[in-house]
C-alpha cells in the first residue's frame, strides 16, 4: 500500500507520542497532577473535564486572607497547630472544618447526582452540617428557599482542603497558630483534565496506564505470535513431505475459522484475565506467519548460500535460525509489524466484552465499555479512550504498512 | 463441476469435522467444570446439578429404601418423568435418565433424598462414549443444554433466539458495505491520481483502523444523542438496526472500496480494456461491466474474512447497541463458563464460514474463465 508522504512523518511522529505516553504516562501523570490510577479522588463521580477539586500536589495559595472565617469554626480568630505523638502536625479547627464538610459530603453527593455544578443542596442538610450559625454563614454565600447552590459550596470548599501541614508553613513566629495576619488562603487544586469516572478516578491517568496495557498487550501477543509463526512454518518447510502438508493443513482449519471466537472459547476455558488474553491472541495470530515464513523458508531453500551452508555441514536448526530466517528478516518484520495493531484491536475488542484486562487495571477497551452506559451524560468517558485507540491503531498501522 | 462439488463439500467436512473434535477436546482438558468457582455443595445436589446439565447419566449412591419411594416432581405432566430407573447392586441405588428430558427433575429430587454428608457419585461416561455421543448430537443438529439455565434451555433455543437479530445486522452491514464500496471503488479506479481517489484512500485507510468499539459508541452519540435520528439502543423496529449496520458496514466498505479499486484499475490499464475499448464499447460499459467482473473476482475470495469480521464486530455492535443477538448469549455464557454455549456459536459460525468458504470456492471459476480449464480458458491480462 502505498501512502503520500506526509503520513510517514505523521504515523511515526504520532506513535512517538503514543509510545512515550504509555511508558513514562501514569507515572509522570501521577506525579504531574498528584492522581493516582485507582484512587479515588473525589466524592463527585462523573466530574467533567476541567473539573477541581483535590489539592495539588505541591500547592500553591492564593492569598485570600479572609477567608480564614471559613476554617475558623469556633470565631476566635487563631488556627491551632500542634505536633501530635507520632510528629504529625495537626489542628483542632481543622479537624472541626473537616468533620463539619464530611457530615456535608454525602448532600453534596446526593445534589451533585441529581443535576451535576447546578445542584443545590437543602438549607437543613448544610444547617446540621455546620453547627455553629456563624460557621454556617461563612461557607455558603447565596442559600435561598431551594437550597444552597452546590457551585458555592464547592468553592466554599477549597478553603478546607488546607492541611496541617500547610498550616505550620504559614506559621511564621512558631507560636503554634495561624492568625489572619500569617494566613496566606486557600491551596491551588488540581484539575481532572479528562473529568473523573463513576468511582471519582481520575480520567486522564487511567486513560495512559490504559494506553499503556493496551499496547503491552498489543505488543507481547504480537511477538509470541511471530515466534509461534516463525517456528511452525520453518519447521514445516524443513520437513517437507506429509509433515509439512499435514502442519499446513492444521493452519488452512484453524484459519477458516471465526478467529476471535475460537479466543472467546479459549478465554471462556481457562477465565479472562490479561495473561490469558495475551496467550489466546498469540494462539489465533500465527497463522499468515506461519504461511508467510513457510514460503520464504520454501524459496530461500534452493539459494546457492543455503546449499553452501548445507555442505559445509550446518544442521536444521541451525540453518534455519542463522541463515534462513536471518535472510527473510524483512518481509518478516513487515508481517510482524501488521500483527500489532491487529493485536491491539483484539484485546480492546475482549476487554470491551469483559473477558479481557480485569479490573482494576484498566485497557482502552475497559475504559471504553465502562463509559458507553453513560454516553449522553458523560461523553468524555468514552471519547478519550476511544480516540487514543483509534489513533494507536491508525499510526501503528500506516507505519508498518510503510515499512 | 459435480466432481468439484463432491471435493469442496468433502473438504469442507472434513474441516467441521476436525473443529468439532478440536473444540471437544479443548473442552474436555479445560481446567474446572462449570460448577467450579461456585461453593461446596452438598454432594447430592452436585451429581443432580451434573446430570442436569447432561454430564452424567448415571447417579450412584448407597441405597436405603427411599430412593424406591421417591415422589417425582411434575411427575403426572409427563409419565416419562419417573423413567429414572432404581436398581441396587451391592446396596447401592443407580439412577439412570429415562428418555426424555423432565426425568432429570427425577435426579435431582432424587439427589436430595439421598442421606446429607453421604458420597454420592456421578458417572460420567467414558472419554470415547462422550465423544461418540457429542458427534451423534452434533449430527442431529443437537447442541445440548446450556449449563448457566442448569439444563432447563437448549444452546439451540438460544441460538433460535439470537441469530435472526444478528443475522439481520449482518445482512444489512454486508449490502450496506457493498452498495457503498463497490461504486466508489469503480468511481475511483476511473479516477486514478486525482485528488478524488487519494482523499477516498485516505478515508479508507482511516475507516479500516477504526475498531468497531470506537465507531459504535461515536455513531450513536452523534446521530443517536446529538441529533435523535434513531434510538440509542434496544430493538422495537427495523429502524433500530440502521446505526448498528452503519458501524459495521463502514470499514467493511473501506475494505470493498480498496479491493474493487485495486482490481478495476489493473484491469483498465490492461489491452484487454484497451481492446474492448477499440471494438467501440462505451467506458460505461467498459467499467461498469467488465472491470467490475474483473474486480468481483479477488472479492470472491475475501467473503469468508468478510462474514468473519461481520460475525465478530456483530458481537460488540449488539453489545454496544444492546440488541437481543448472539453477543447476549455469548458473553455471559464465556464469563461463566458455559462451554456448551459457547461451543454452540462457534461451532455455527464455524459451519458459516466454512460453507462461505466453499461457495467461494465453487463460485470461483464462473466469474474467472481460467480456472475452468479446457476451450474455454482465455487468459485476459492484469494480476
Amino acid at each position: 500500500m502505498k501512502h503520500p508522504s506526509w503520513t510517514r512523518g505523521l504515523a511515526f511522529g504520532g506513535l512517538a507520542l503514543l509510545a512515550a505516553a504509555a511508558v513514562a504516562g501514569p507515572e509522570a501523570g501521577t506525579l504531574a497532577t498528584g492522581f493516582g490510577y485507582d484512587e479515588q479522588h473525589t466524592t463527585f463521580p462523573f466530574a467533567p473535564p476541567g473539573f477541581r477539586d483535590v489539592p495539588a500536589a505541591r500547592p500553591a495559595f492564593d492569598g485570600d486572607a479572609a477567608a480564614m472565617a471559613l476554617l475558623d469554626v469556633d470565631g476566635d480568630g487563631r488556627l491551632s497547630i500542634a505536633r501530635d505523638a507520632s510528629g504529625a502536625w495537626r489542628s483542632p479547627d481543622l479537624d472541626a472544618a473537616a468533620a463539619a464538610w464530611r457530615r456535608l459530603s454525602m448532600a453534596l453527593s446526593d445534589a451533585w447526582g441529581v443535576a451535576g455544578l447546578e445542584g443545590r443542596v437543602p438549607v437543613q442538610a448544610v444547617r446540621e452540617a455546620a453547627g455553629s450559625k456563624a460557621w454556617m454563614a461563612a461557607i455558603h454565600p447565596a442559600c435561598d428557599g431551594d437550597g444552597c447552590p452546590l457551585a458555592g459550596l464547592v468553592e466554599a470548599s477549597r478553603f478546607l482542603r488546607v492541611a496541617p501541614a500547610h498550616l505550620a508553613a504559614m506559621d511564621a513566629d512558631g507560636d503554634g497558630a495561624v492568625t489572619a495576619g500569617e494566613f496566606r488562603g486557600a491551596p491551588s487544586t488540581s484539575m481532572h483534565l479528562l473529568g473523573t469516572d463513576d468511582l471519582g478516578r481520575d480520567t486522564a491517568v487511567r486513560l495512559l496506564d490504559g494506553l499503556r496495557m493496551s499496547l503491552a498487550v498489543g505488543l507481547a501477543a504480537a511477538v509470541a505470535a511471530a515466534l509461534i509463526g516463525i517456528a511452525w512454518g520453518s519447521t514445516a518447510a524443513m520437513a517437507g513431505g506429509a509433515v509439512e502438508a499435514g502442519m499446513m493443513r492444521v493452519v488452512d482449519v484453524i484459519y477458516g475459522l471465526p478467529f476471535l471466537f475460537l479466543v472467546i472459547l479459549l478465554i471462556s476455558l481457562v477465565g479472562p484475565s490479561t495473561l490469558n488474553v495475551l496467550l489466546a491472541i498469540a494462539g489465533v495470530q500465527w497463522l499468515t506467519m506461519a504461511r508467510t515464513v513457510r514460503s520464504l523458508v520454501k524459496s530461500l531453500r534452493t539459494a546457492p548460500f543455503i546449499e553452501a551452508a548445507e555442505v559445509m555441514g550446518c544442521g536444521p536448526v541451525r540453518l534455519v535460525a542463522k541463515h534462513l530466517v536471518p535472510n527473510a528478516r524483512r518481509p518478516i518484520l513487515a508481517w510482524a509489524a501488521l500483527l500489532v495493531p491487529a493485536s491491539i484491536k483484539e484485546e480492546a475488542f475482549l476487554s470491551f466484552l469483559g473477558l479481557g484486562v480485569q479490573a482494576p487495571r484498566a485497557s482502552l477497551g475497559t475504559l471504553i465499555a465502562d463509559g458507553t452506559g453513560r454516553l449522553a451524560e458523560s461523553p468524555w468517558l468514552v471519547a478519550a479512550p476511544a480516540a487514543v485507540l483509534f489513533l494507536l491503531v491508525l499510526c501503528i498501522t500506516l507505519a508498518a504498512e510503510d515499512a | 463441476m459435480i466432481r468439484r462439488i463432491a471435493k469442496v463439500l468433502a473438504s469442507s467436512l472434513v474441516t467441521l469435522w476436525a473443529i468439532a473434535t478440536g473444540t471437544f477436546l479443548l473442552m474436555e482438558n479445560a481446567p474446572g467444570g462449570p460448577l467450579s468457582g461456585e461453593r461446596r455443595l452438598e454432594p447430592a445436589v452436585e451429581a443432580a446439578n451434573l446430570a442436569q446439565m447432561g454430564l452424567a447419566d448415571l447417579v450412584r449412591a448407597p441405597c436405603d429404601g427411599t430412593l424406591r419411594d421417591v415422589e417425582v416432581q411434575g411427575a403426572e405432566a409427563s409419565p416419562d418423568a419417573a423413567a429414572g430407573t432404581v436398581d441396587g447392586p451391592d446396596g447401592a441405588c443407580e439412577l439412570r435418565p429415562g428418555r426424555g428430558g423432565t426425568v432429570l427433575l427425577a435426579l435431582a429430587q432424587a439427589g436430595e433424598k439421598v442421606r446429607r454428608n453421604q458420597p454420592v457419585l456421578a458417572v460420567r461416561p467414558s472419554l470415547a462414549t462422550r465423544y461418540a455421543r457429542m458427534m451423534g448430537a452434533l449430527a442431529r443438529l443437537d447442541l445440548g443444554v446450556t449449563y448457566g439455565s442448569r439444563g432447563e434451555r437448549t444452546v439451540r433455543e438460544n441460538l433460535a433466539d439470537g441469530l435472526p437479530v444478528s443475522m439481520a445486522v449482518g445482512g444489512l452491514a454486508l449490502a450496506f458495505a457493498m452498495l457503498l464500496g463497490v461504486p466508489l471503488g469503480l468511481w475511483a479506479a476511473t479516477r486514478r491520481g486525482t485528488w478524488a481517489d487519494r482523499l477516498l484512500a485516505a478515508a479508507s485507510t482511516a475507516a479500516v483502523s477504526t475498531p468497531a468499539i470506537v465507531l459504535g459508541p461515536f455513531l450513536m452519540y452523534l446521530l443517536a444523542i446529538r441529533f435523535r435520528v434513531f434510538r440509542p439502543g434496544g430493538l422495537e423496529g427495523p429502524s433500530d438496526l440502521v446505526l448498528p449496520a452503519l458501524t459495521l458496514g463502514l470499514v467493511l466498505a473501506a475494505v470493498f472500496q480498496r479491493m474493487t479499486r485495486a482490481g478495476a484499475s489493473t484491469f483498465l490499464e490492461s489491452p484487454v480494456a484497451f481492446a474492448l475499448r477499440a471494438r467501440g464499447l462505451r467506458e460505461r460499459r467498459v467499467v461498469g461491466i467488465h472491470a467490475l467482473r474483473h474486480a468481483a473476482i479477488p472479492m470472491l475470495g475475501f467473503l469468508p474474512p468478510a462474514l468473519a469480521s461481520l460475525l465478530t464486530g456483530s458481537v460488540v455492535v449488539e453489545t454496544v447497541f444492546h440488541l437481543p443477538g448472539v453477543a447476549r448469549y455469548l458473553v455471559g455464557a464465556a464469563l461463566n463458563r458455559d462451554h456448551p454455549m459457547v461451543m454452540g456459536v462457534v461451532l455455527t459460525y464455524s459451519v458459516l464460514l466454512v460453507a462461505a468458504t466453499a461457495l467461494a470456492d465453487l463460485l470461483h471459476p464462473v466469474l474467472d474463465p481460467r480456472l475452468r480449464g479446457g476451450r474455454d480458458a482465455r487468459p485476459w491480462g492484469g494480476e
